[in-house]
């Protein structure tokens, strides 16, 4: 299960991640980041997301390559040890680095 | 069929119905009920033919046209020919062939009324002119067929006439013969005894042909039992298969282009079939020293030299067999006087057994048309009577009809180098080596037979048999797989006709085989790959291993993944393990991603599948598995070692997370499914608590 808590103020838009992010959530994430536009800056509050996969990074880079392509500038926040070493592992951060 | 064959066969169908209808309203209503009798005599005879011992058939029923046109009028020998054309084309189904088989017929009548009334108009019929007019008009009436037949021959073949009459006349002069011959004696029983002389003598003949026919099922279940027991025999000395049904086609062809007795032909064949039965009287080391062409010893020669005798001894024996039992005795002697057992020279040998020894010689030679004709010069004067040189050159044409060797393959010499390629490749094929030697049958009216004519029981007989009737039927090739006493059969059946059916049939068990231990092989190597790929954590396991894995161990949770909503549970389940199992967080983290990454890969490629957690003493053990396709060998490298490579849009990395946090994976996929065994060390000195039954599929 997943939940998407949206908050915004002038220009900034924090997306808090509660739950997991995989097959079954991923159309449900996807939705929730067509709904980000217009904004400026995007936080991704990773706090509360406590599962990760292939899938759900694969998402994730998705969401993140098309904010770069619309000049929105993205931090990702509080990634637990295990969810950074997914994305490490999956080139998350290699990817956007290019 | 050709447009001119089908044109011709309408035309000659519309004028017979036209000559039909045009006599037919002067059928007078007197007599109408022995017309009818006469038509249905000519319906009985031309369903039973009369069959001569010498084999040669021939149909009575122009007779009853004939006896209706004399003693009543033309238009009862049309009536009668008309029945009678339609009733022996009922089950003929093509329309053509009935259309052309009905006008011919009617047309030949038409001409035989022609002829009388001719004659009759040139000069006064009575007493044994009219009989000498109906003759004449009988030969007006074959001839019209003939003529009409090889019409349709000439059209459909494109051979000349004068090749085709020749042959027409030599297998038909013996029923114009027989039909002339017996028509004035019945005509003159209808006309003195009335009905009841004429279905006695009708009686009388059908017990001749009844007679007649047995003697002849008698003579060929005889030469049967000969084909089986020298088949038998080829078994037993490792004899090359057929040899002697070889020995014996050439043999026959060549006593019948002699003009032999029918009763020589088939005692030169059956001498033929068993020639080598006394190799079974001698050493198995010696015929088989001599049937490799190795060099024997004097005294291994001597023993060998022996069996020509031998046989005989066995042969003669048997009731009746004393003549074939003289020919076996010969066949090893040669016109030049160098044979053996007895040195015999020229005309001393007898015939049979000169024919006997040529065709043996003839047949050691290789299977190639080319090798046979040259070795016939050669031998001819030594080994061969000269007199029978031509007529062995025309059986080995005949024979090579049938014969598919692999030297026969002509090399062309502007043969581009693709197909020299080809040719070779198949030449160096393991696997068309192991395919059997083929065997071509017919099949017809329930028994099969082979090209020279002997029944034979094939393997799966009845099975066969099945297949021939279902493609008679049809008349539609048919091919089928059958299994008879452990060998598979490959089996193609074309129908050859309205009653028979050519099979030809290979053992493919030594194929199939090869094939086997060629996906054996594959597997193999795309293990190692594998293995080295990943450094032996990937282990791709065959049938076998699978089994084992799936019953090893103590199965702690198993979850159905009927739709991606089954995800979560899946991950709870295996969460749930192994906390119980000691892992810490972070493996517990880890075994789940896993575990998503498989059932992941279930839905996307197989859309349903099942996941069960195992522990053993050493391992916690996921193993998820589906029904789906599989990954096919030639992509599975890419599809396990490649990082993004994915056949869906995904990232194409489940594998590497899989790699990267488990000990060893274990793969099994086939068309039938794929079974992926996630495999974790336990923690040291743990001891796994047995769990609430929570999640269950």
């Amino acid at each position: 299960m997943l939940q998407i808590t949206t908050t915004a103020q002038s220009g900034l838009l924090i997306l808090s991640l509660d739950g997991e992010l995989a097959l079954e959530t991923v159309d449900q994430f996807t939705m929730a980041m067509l709904n980000t536009r217009g904004a400026d800056r995007i936080i991704l509050d990773c706090q509360r997301l406590l599962f990760v996969d292939s899938t759900g990074v694969n998402a994730m880079l998705q969401a993140a390559l098309a904010w770069r392509r619309d000049k929105v500038h993205v931090l990702i926040e509080n990634l637990s040890a295990e969810l950074n070493e997914m994305l490490d592992i999956l080139g998350f951060f290699e990817v956007l680095a290019q | 069929m050709p447009r001119s064959v089908r044109m011709y066969a309408w035309s000659l169908g519309f004028a017979g119905i036209s000559l039909l209808l045009l006599y037919l309203p002067n059928l007078p209503m007197e007599g109408l009920l022995s017309v009818l009798g006469l038509a249905i005599c000519a319906i009985i005879f031309e369903r039973f033919t009369l069959v001569l011992p010498n084999r040669v058939g021939f149909s009575l029923a122009s007779i009853f046209v004939f006896i209706a046109y004399a003693d009543f009028s033309v238009a009862a020998a049309f009536t009668v020919q008309a029945a009678e054309a339609i009733t022996s084309a009922w089950n003929v189904k093509s329309v053509v062939k009935k259309a052309f088989n009905f006008g011919q017929l009617l047309l030949s009548v038409f001409m035989f009324h022609l002829s009388a009334a001719a004659i009759a108009t040139a000069f006064p019929l009575f007493g044994w002119r009219l009989e000498l007019a109906l003759l004449l008009s009988g030969l007006v009436y074959f001839a019209t067929n003939i003529g009409l037949v090889s019409a349709v021959i000439q059209l459909a073949s494109q051979r000349p006439l004068r090749t085709i009459l020749p042959d027409l006349l030599s297998d038909g002069y013996v029923g114009v013969l027989g039909a002339l011959g017996l028509f004035i004696p019945l005509r003159y029983l209808f006309s003195m005894g009335g009905w009841l002389s004429l279905i006695l003598f009708c009686l009388c003949l059908l017990s001749f042909r009844y007679a007649v026919n047995l003697y002849l099922r008698q003579k060929q279940s005889h030469l049967d039992s000969i084909s089986q027991l020298s088949a038998l025999i080829e078994r037993k000395t490792g004899a090359a298969e057929s040899h002697a049904a070889r020995v014996a086609q050439i043999a026959r062809s060549v006593a019948e282009l002699r003009k032999l007795p029918p009763e020589e032909v088939d005692t030169i064949y059956a001498a033929a079939i068993l020639h080598d039965i006394g190799e079974t009287q001698v050493e198995p080391r010696v015929v088989s020293v001599m049937a490799r062409g190795a060099i024997p010893t004097l005294a291994d020669e001597e023993a060998y030299r022996q069996h020509p005798l031998l046989g005989e001894q066995l042969v003669s024996r048997m009731t009746g067999m004393g003549p074939i039992a003289k020919l076996i005795r010969h066949h090893h002697e040669a016109w030049d006087g160098s044979g053996y057992p007895e040195g015999l020279k020229g005309p001393e040998i007898p015939m049979g057994a000169r024919i006997l020894a040529a065709a043996e010689a003839l047949e050691a030679e290789s299977f190639t048309l080319e090798a046979k004709l040259e070795a016939i010069p050669r031998l001819t004067g030594t080994v061969i009577d000269p007199a029978l040189a031509i007529s062995l050159e025309q059986s080995v044409h005949k024979m090579e009809r049938g014969a598919i060797t692999t030297e026969s393959i002509v090399q062309d010499a502007n043969m581009t180098m693709l197909q020299s390629e080809l040719l070779q490749a198949a030449r160096n094929s393991r696997l068309l080596e192991q395919m059997g030697v083929g065997r071509i049958l017919s099949f017809e009216r329930g028994r099969f037979t082979n090209f020279i004519g002997s029944a034979v029981v094939p393997p799966a007989a009845e099975q066969m048999a099945g297949l021939a009737a279902q493609c008679i039927r049809s008349q539609l090739p048919v091919r089928n797989h059958l299994v008879h006493q452990g060998i598979a059969y490959d089996v193609y059946c074309i129908p050859a006709g309205d009653e028979v059916a050519s099979l030809l049939f290979f053992d493919i068990s030594h194929a199939l085989e090869v094939e086997r231990e060629q996906l054996r092989r594959i597997f193999r190597a795309y293990r190692e790959i594998m293995a080295a790929g990943t450094r032996g954590k990937l282990l791709l396991i065959d049938d076998e291993e699978r089994s084992r894995l799936l019953t090893a161990g103590e199965t702690r949770c198993e979850i159905s993944l009927r739709a991606i909503s089954d995800g979560p549970a899946a991950r709870i389940a295996v969460g749930n393990v192994a906390r119980s199992c000691g892992f810490t967080q972070s493996e517990l983290f880890q075994l789940t991603v896993c575990a998503s990454e498989a059932a992941t890969n279930v839905f996307k490629h197989a859309g349903t599948g099942s996941l069960s957690i195992q522990v053993t003493d050493h391992y916690l053990r996921i193993l998820v598995s589906d029904q789906g396709d599989g990954i096919p060998y030639d992509i599975l490298p890419q599809a396990v070692l490649m990082e993004g490579y994915s056949t869906k849009r995904s990232l194409g990395k489940g594998f590497t997370v899989m790699l990267r946090f488990l000990d060893r994976i274990q793969l099994h996929t086939s068309a039938a499914g794929t079974l992926i065994v996630l495999e974790k060390q336990l923690p040291a000195q743990t001891v796994p608590t047995a769990l609430p039954t929570g999640a269950s599929g």
